[in-house]
């Protein structure tokens, strides 16, 4: 299931609280500014930021 | 007890949680529904939601009803329950909540029920609340309290984290309203209620080593304030029981 469009819009990063990029496909949501990498697990983003992991790309 | 820990002890009690009179029970809940008193465009966030239990009073009575919580079990638990309620404008996401994922002024009333008392910082969440609040939003908080008397409530927490290492600290409703007022938020109204808990069902759901729950049976024994000032005495049926007490807030940002 995706997430709704309406739930992306309210969505910022927790750390900056900036805007997020949302890559359902890969199951992953990222913030560029604070170079992180949120999962999405069972179609809940994990928004915490304990359990993001650096974004290498 | 870290993030990971809270997590952990919660995931293992979603059961049980959803079955506690003390998150179950209907009074206290009308009198959060009266003290708060939700409206029918409010935009509403229940922080540290757990199964969602309160969304079955509020989100009837609200535009839209979003639960956010640390344990993911907790997060999906709350999805269907709410889904089997026919809550049609609840949703439920993983959040911390002193790190909310939300921009500033982006909820009408915020909702925290049973939830400070687990967090080792609750200033820093209530700052957070109150951010994620609307100018003249509203804060309803629904908590644990403690007497004010510092020996008495530093002996109701030493029994409460021998229960579960999860409980951090139940504040005096004085320390509330003063940490509301920090976080720029004006207390509008108070109320405060009574839950008689069965001591011995109250412990098996905390799942404790043995010793831990002889230990919380050692220090409670009948006597009006034995229970860190609370009551304890055994109920028509000879259950020893204690009376857990409640406060609630509603503040103004």
């Amino acid at each position: 299931m995706a997430l709704s469009k309406e739930l992306k819009d309210l969505l910022v990063c927790p750390k900056c609280k900036g805007k997020l990029e949302f890559h359902e496909e890969k199951g992953e949501i990222h913030c560029g500014a604070c170079r992180l990498v949120y999962a999405i697990r069972d179609d809940i983003p994990i928004l915490l930021l304990d359990e993001a992991r650096p974004l290498t790309a | 007890m870290s993030d990971r820990d809270v997590v952990d002890q919660f995931t293992r009690q979603v059961e049980t949680f959803v079955a506690s009179p003390h998150v179950n029970a209907e009074e206290p809940v009308r009198r959060f529904l009266a003290l708060v008193l939700p409206r029918a465009g409010d935009r509403a966030l229940d922080v540290a939601c757990g199964p969602g239990l309160l969304a079955k009073a509020f989100a009837p009575r609200v535009a839209s009803y979003l639960g956010v919580d640390l344990t993911p079990a907790m997060v999906e638990k709350a999805r269907r329950i709410a889904s089997e309620a026919g809550l049609g404008n609840a949703r439920f996401e993983v959040a911390d909540a002193t790190r909310l994922p939300f921009p500033e002024g982006s909820f009408d009333l915020v909702l925290t029920r049973l939830a400070l008392h687990h967090m080792p910082d609750p200033a820093h969440a209530l700052a957070e609340m109150a951010r994620v609040l609307v100018p003249g939003g509203r804060l309803g908080v629904f908590d644990l309290q403690a007497t004010e008397d510092a020996v008495e409530a530093a002996e109701l927490n030493a029994i409460e984290r021998l229960r579960d290492p999860s409980h951090a600290r139940t504040l005096p409703l004085s320390e509330l309203c003063a940490l509301a007022g920090r976080a720029g938020l004006s207390v509008e109204r108070v109320d405060t209620v009574s839950l008689s808990i069965e001591i011995e069902d109250w412990l098996r759901r905390a799942f404790q080593p043995a010793e831990a729950s002889e230990e919380v049976r050692r220090r409670l024994v009948p006597g009006p304030r034995a229970f860190g000032g609370h009551p304890v005495y055994r109920d028509a049926a000879g259950h020893l029981c204690f009376d857990s007490r409640y406060q609630m807030l509603l503040a103004i940002r």
